[in-house]
């Protein structure tokens, strides 16, 4: 067998879907984030599935580089903040900081995975910057057309 | 470096393979004034006085398991405490890792749980068993099920209900989906840590693929909102039960050449071999279950006791490194796969044959108490629960990713930086479970 990555990694065709849409609310950033967008993520409590779902997100069937998206390694060089809440009350200052380290202008995204509440509700906090909120998470699909929709595409 | 590699790949020494171990303490809390607490001999609950526990190593770390693991303090020139965490990008999740090192080498640290703590088990109080179940769900997403099956387990155990085998064969299937996704998530990271890309992406590939076949199963990514106490809230169907042995063997089939090229990827093992060694003695002594504990080589699962798991083949591998924990847990997808595929044959087989009765479960004014326990993919989950008049008047969570962050904590030292993402992931712990 030849065990080299590359020609194994070359014959898969994984990507699927070619546009998302949705029908959240999204408020675009007039004139500018439509080709690329880099995106910072903060945890602010929520049980561990939406970090798993950050992790889905970059799975090959996604592929969201295709569409100019990239994950910062930190908030200084980002455009869009997404915060998975809700939010424990140790997290609260961490997130404000964060907050404070973006450059302008900037946006934020958050994510709250469904009816149970087990934290505290951080929305008067980021609602200058709030570009959408997604209440009831179902899947990366959400995040992705999310994103696109910022980006006007 | 490369002729020990071949020796971890395939060293099966089994160090201990009796049903009983060491007593391992699991949790310390209070009822009726007297302080007591959770032991587990490798097949038993014991819930004893607390007073016997305390010159256990792991028993500090259980009383402030709220806080912060370990007090580690170096000094010395050059010496400096470096602060990984709330907020970084690699580890989503908050938490904090306080490293002391003069550079490369780690010479100690401490692991600050609290930024994740949400009381859950405070706002559990009160509430009527079937209102307490998404909130426990809810304590780490990623073993929602599990969680679940241990809370259930209890209220079971307490109204004395025995499960038909129809139901525990559901239930069975939504932990052997949980696991798989888990260890499909450890795999991934690993890949990562160490730059494979190729092997990453096909992983993740899996890994995404999984968390369909959940939602295929259950409605649910995560497989919430399926489990009950006595009963599942719905039933997949015969048709949805084949669609996920059909994916679950197309997985199967790709893993294992993947799985295959990958203990042929000098580079990739060499990242993972000899990294953050666990000993038996030491995993005894601090509680640890699941995947750690059976990749140091001792034949230790909480299924083997269970009558509906026949045949349970438990992988187990010595060395007790990064690498040994990743080769269980491979090896584990596919032994979840086979368990999935015959419960999916025995549920077509016996549906109509046996009587398909769902408990009837009043536990208004139910007083009682019991432990309810089960095989997460980090390892056990033991929830002990009282309840008065229906309503939960005291309950205690032991989760394992709480003994697995003291594990890389002792661990690491000695290990240079590169090695950081190699430990902490292959333990397969989570904050938000840790700090619950």
């Amino acid at each position: 067998m030849n065990n080299w990555w590359l020609p194994y990694g070359l014959k898969k065709r994984l990507t699927e879907k070619k546009d998302y849409k949705t029908d959240i609310d999204v408020k675009p950033i007039e004139g500018i984030f439509k080709t690329s967008l880099h995106i910072y993520i903060i945890d602010v409590g929520n049980s561990n599935e939406l970090c798993f779902e950050i992790k889905a997100l970059q799975t090959p069937q996604y592929n969201i580089h295709r569409f100019g998206i990239f994950f910062s390694d930190t908030p200084r060089h980002a455009d869009v903040l997404i915060v998975l809440g809700p939010a424990s009350e140790k997290m609260i200052a961490p997130l404000q900081e964060t907050i404070n380290q973006m450059p302008k202008p900037f946006g934020i995204i958050l994510i709250e995975s469904g009816e149970i509440n087990t934290g505290i509700d951080i929305k008067s906090l980021v609602k200058e910057n709030l570009l959408a909120e997604i209440n009831n998470y179902e899947n990366p699909e959400q995040i992705i057309a999310v994103l696109l929709k910022i980006m006007n595409k | 470096m490369s002729e020990q590699l071949n020796i971890t790949a395939l060293n099966n020494d089994v160090i201990s393979s009796s049903n009983k171990n060491p007593e391992r303490l699991l949790g310390i809390f209070n009822t009726a004034g007297e302080s007591k607490c959770i032991l587990f001999d490798g097949k038993n609950f014991i819930i004893d006085c607390h007073d016997k526990v305390k010159s256990y190593p792991i028993y500090d770390i259980i009383k402030n398991r709220n806080s912060v693991i370990g007090k580690s303090e170096f000094f010395g020139e050059g010496v400096f405490v470096f602060r990984y965490g709330p907020v970084t990008s690699w580890l989503v999740e908050p938490g904090v890792f306080h490293i002391y090192t003069y550079g490369e080498r780690i010479l100690g640290m401490n692991i600050d749980v609290s930024y994740k703590s949400r009381n859950i088990e405070q706002r559990l109080l009160g509430l009527n068993p079937t209102e307490a179940i998404p909130l426990v769900e809810n304590i780490c997403g990623n073993f929602s099920f599990s969680h679940s099956l241990a809370f259930t387990n209890s209220i079971e155990n307490i109204l004395g209900i025995e499960l038909n085998p129809i139901i525990k064969s559901y239930k069975i299937i939504g932990l052997e989906l949980e696991r798989i996704y888990n260890h499909l998530y450890v795999f991934s990271q690993l890949a990562n840590a160490a730059a494979q890309k190729v092997l990453t992406s096909q992983i993740q590939f899996l890994f995404e693929e999984s968390l369909r076949t959940n939602f295929i199963f259950s409605q649910f990514r995560y497989l919430k909102k399926l489990n009950n106490i006595g009963k599942l809230n719905f039933y997949p169907d015969k048709k949805t039960l084949n669609t996920i042995k059909e994916r679950l063997n197309k997985l199967d089939s790709v893993l294992k050449n993947l799985y295959e090229r990958t203990l042929d990827s000098k580079n990739f093992l060499d990242r993972l071999h000899a990294t953050s060694i666990i000993s038996p003695e030491y995993a005894l002594q601090n509680s640890l279950s699941g995947p750690t504990l059976r990749a140091c080589g001792i034949k230790e699962d909480l299924r083997q006791h269970d009558k509906f798991y026949e045949d349970l083949n438990i992988p187990t591998i010595s060395f007790g490194d990064s690498l040994a924990r990743l080769e269980v847990r491979v090896e584990e997808i596919f032994e979840s796969i086979k368990i999935i595929n015959d419960k999916i044959d025995f549920v077509d087989k016996v549906k109509g044959l046996v009587p398909f009765e769902e408990p009837n479960v009043p536990f208004e004014n139910i007083t009682g108490s019991s432990i309810g326990a089960v095989e997460s993919p980090s390892g056990i989950i033991a929830d002990y629960v009282e309840l008065e008049n229906g309503k939960i008047k005291n309950i205690y969570i032991s989760t394992p990713s709480l003994f697995g962050f003291n594990a890389i904590k002792d661990s690491l030292p000695g290990m240079i930086f590169t090695d950081f993402p190699f430990s902490v992931d292959s333990f397969g712990s989570f904050f938000a479970d840790a700090a619950r």
